[in-house]
């Protein structure tokens, strides 16, 4: 795995759907290279700033709970 | 359960929207890769991160809600509600293919979006070009 490799698996890494062997070989990459690990903790706090943002307008979780419950 | 009532009020929204917008069904399809993280790097004052952190959550919002609704909807879904992509592909009934890709397009265009704010505001200095 190399920088180009990494990019290219950032967003799937990023929303946990790498496989497990894939995850070891980026990590191992990281390991090795600080701009990608810069790079990933940007696009990260990216993912983290939408989420916190547009979150605020979900329902509570109690909420949601309950309703999944009504409908199962 | 959750996907399936997701597929079903998503169904119903769309129903009504294709009726009363139709305009608002259509995707950009184009393929160019923006590079925020380049641009950022380039162009704040400090730690790329902390420049991230000085747009507003109304800004983000306001960014999101300025996506074609069929990319609005995968954000949601995916970076909010936090659904896998096999989730999603139930819920949107589309191939995880297609997930990947339509979600790949969408936080493109929402880091368009961001950068424009960013630089507007003041958070990036503007040094890069258009």
């Amino acid at each position: 795995v190399n920088c180009k490799d990494c990019v290219e698996r950032l967003e799937t890494f990023l929303d946990r759907e790498l496989s497990d062997a894939e995850v070891v070989e980026v990590k191992r990459h990281m390991d090795e290279c600080g701009g990608c690990v810069q790079r990933f903790e940007f696009y990260a706090e990216l993912k983290r700033l939408i989420f916190h943002s547009c979150g605020q307008e979900r329902a509570p979780l109690e909420l949601r709970d309950k309703v999944g419950k009504l409908l199962a | 359960m959750r996907a399936w009532l997701f597929s079903i009020m998503r169904n119903r929204f769309w129903d009504r929207l294709k009726t009363q917008h139709p305009g608002d069904v259509s995707l950009d399809d184009s393929r160019d890769d923006f590079p925020l993280y380049e641009r950022v790097k380039d162009e704040a004052d400090g730690p790329e991160t902390l420049a991230l952190n000085r747009i507003a959550a109304t800004e983000v919002v306001a960014a999101v809600e300025k996506l074609p609704a069929l990319h609005r909807e995968i954000v949601q879904l995916v970076d909010v509600e936090g659904f896998s992509y096999k989730d999603t592909a139930e819920v949107l009934d589309i191939p995880i293919g297609t997930v990947m890709s339509r979600l790949h397009r969408a936080r493109q265009q929402l880091q368009k979006e961001l950068y424009q704010y960013a630089r507007e505001s003041g958070i990036l200095a503007g040094k890069g070009t258009e």
